[in-house]
């Protein structure tokens, strides 16, 4: 059966890091709900990949440093 | 629980209660020998017609007692922001989901009253079963709505 693979996030520590920006802050720029951000920060929802670049963007990394996943996906080769 | 969870609980109360009214009126002028005098497709059909444009009704009720209730929440709350409704791509997505799952229930019920008239049951059975399904689909439609919202969506 295919597994399903969770897309986890560093989310929290980069909302630390950025002089602890509040939910809804992050929310207000990247215009999503605050209840988005939560649903995300909980493993809860995959963002699309635009909404993933402009939270890149805001914390100013990478895709992959911001998100990752646990498990490792086999490469085709 | 959020805004649009709320607004999916309120909703399902709105629905049913106006279906149970609706039906218990018709019922009872049924009863009363109201409509002695017409076939079960007119009967049904009157029904039908009176009916959608009551639940449109009861929906933009809902809409105005829901935006007065969160004007009164906004106008008193501390953190206004959280009452703000944003439909961002999450929404658009749950949205998506759900009305392809209550689709498909009502599809099924709507089978299931064709196979009433298959197995030659009385015209009353296929639009009692069409108007339970598509009341069903209605209520599972937001029940999932506030799962999806509730446990995430993948």
């Amino acid at each position: 059966m295919k597994e399903a693979i969770i897309i986890k996030n560093k989310i929290r520590t980069y909302r630390f890091l950025k002089g602890e920006l509040t939910q809804q802050d992050l929310a207000n720029l990247v215009q999503v709900s605050r209840q988005t951000i939560i649903a995300i920060e909980n493993f809860q929802y995959s963002p699309s990949l635009e909404l993933a670049f402009k939270l890149s963007i805001i914390f100013e990394c990478s895709l992959d440093e911001l998100f990752y996943v646990d498990k490792e996906i086999p490469s085709i080769k | 629980m959020s805004y649009q969870s709320k607004k999916s609980l309120y909703s399902i109360v709105s629905t049913t209660l106006m279906l149970v009214i609706y039906s218990f009126i018709f019922y009872s002028r049924y009863q009363n020998g109201f409509y002695d005098n017409m076939s079960i497709v007119r009967f049904w059909s009157i029904f039908i017609l009176l009916l959608i444009p009551l639940s449109v009704l009861t929906t933009i009720l809902s809409e105005v007692f829901i935006g007065i209730a969160l004007g009164i929440k906004k106008t008193l709350s501390q953190n206004k922001d959280d009452l703000v409704e944003v439909i961002d791509e999450r929404d658009r997505l749950i949205e998506l989901k759900v009305s392809k799952i209550s689709q498909h229930l009502f599809v099924f019920g709507f089978s299931v009253a064709l196979l009433s008239q298959y197995f030659e049951l009385s015209l009353h059975y296929f639009f009692i079963i069409i108007i339970v399904f598509g009341f069903l689909s209605e209520v599972f439609e937001h029940v999932l709505n506030i799962h999806y919202r509730e446990k995430g969506i993948r």
